[in-house]
């Protein structure tokens, strides 16, 4: 039997994200690669990568509230043809650090870093027994 | 002539020395006033890991994408990203290769040939 918390699998944590990768945010037909979140990790947070061509810093916001992390994103007048509008909400455990999420665009390409909980796992834990 | 477009307006490229692990980038085509505008989304693609080469008519474009110590969360994304893009494709003979311009912004090259002038419609007088 585990009792451990639920964060401390990071496919738990993340487990309303799992239903959002289930939907491409854009036409799904499309055979290219512009689609879909992707979920990286480090040793301190997991990472949400979308592809966003041709979207700047400015066109893109992120909120979170109530334990759903929003994203919107809309470019006026591209002079291509790419997707100009996207909206992606994901659930995210509310015991995840929301804090200190950040972000960054960057030849579009965005990356959403949620560090993880810091929590003590070397060795066992002695619980007292009163 | 390798290239034609379809219906969607989607550049389809009769070239298949693919690199063999970089897939093909999604790229859309516009003609416009004697210029064609080749935008190629390269997301994640920095100009430094960029290479835009002609040769004989070739045009290749390789771009890799730096993924640092970043690695996938197994079971949970819905896929992982290219590690690059590659996309080769012969220039039609009435384009001037020497005159394109390439520009990467956010993500997405954008590469603009004119017309050669040879090309361009001239009326002929009639004696």
């Amino acid at each position: 039997m585990h009792l451990y918390p639920r964060y401390h699998n990071p496919l738990n944590v993340l487990s309303g994200l799992h239903r959002a990768l289930q939907t491409p945010p854009w036409n799904p037909h499309r055979n290219d690669t512009t689609h879909g979140v992707r979920i990286v990790e480090t040793d301190a947070a997991w990472v949400l990568q979308t592809d966003l061509p041709g979207f700047s810093k400015e066109d893109v916001s992120l909120s979170f509230q109530k334990g759903t992390l929003r994203l919107v994103g809309e470019r006026d007048n591209p002079a291509d043809a790419f997707p100009s509008k996207i909206e992606r909400s994901f659930q995210v455990a509310r015991e995840l650090d929301v804090a200190h999420v950040s972000a960054t665009l960057e030849n579009g390409l965005l990356e959403i870093t949620i560090p993880k909980p810091s929590i003590e796992t070397n060795g066992p834990i002695e619980i007292k027994v009163n | 002539m390798s290239t034609h477009y379809d219906s969607t307006n989607t550049l389809t490229v009769g070239n298949r020395e693919q690199h063999p692990t970089y897939p093909r980038p999604s790229c859309l085509v516009k003609t416009a006033e004697g210029t064609f505008q080749l935008a190629i989304a390269l997301p994640g693609v920095s100009r430094d890991n960029l290479n835009v080469s002609l040769e004989k008519g070739l045009l290749t474009v390789t771009g890799s994408r730096a993924s640092g110590e970043l690695h996938s969360v197994k079971g949970l994304s819905s896929g992982s990203a290219p590690e690059g893009y590659q996309l080769q494709t012969r220039l039609h003979p009435d384009l001037n290769p020497e005159a394109m311009s390439a520009k990467l912004e956010n993500g997405i090259l954008t590469l603009v040939l004119p017309e050669k002038e040879s090309a361009k419609k001239r009326d002929i007088p009639i004696n």
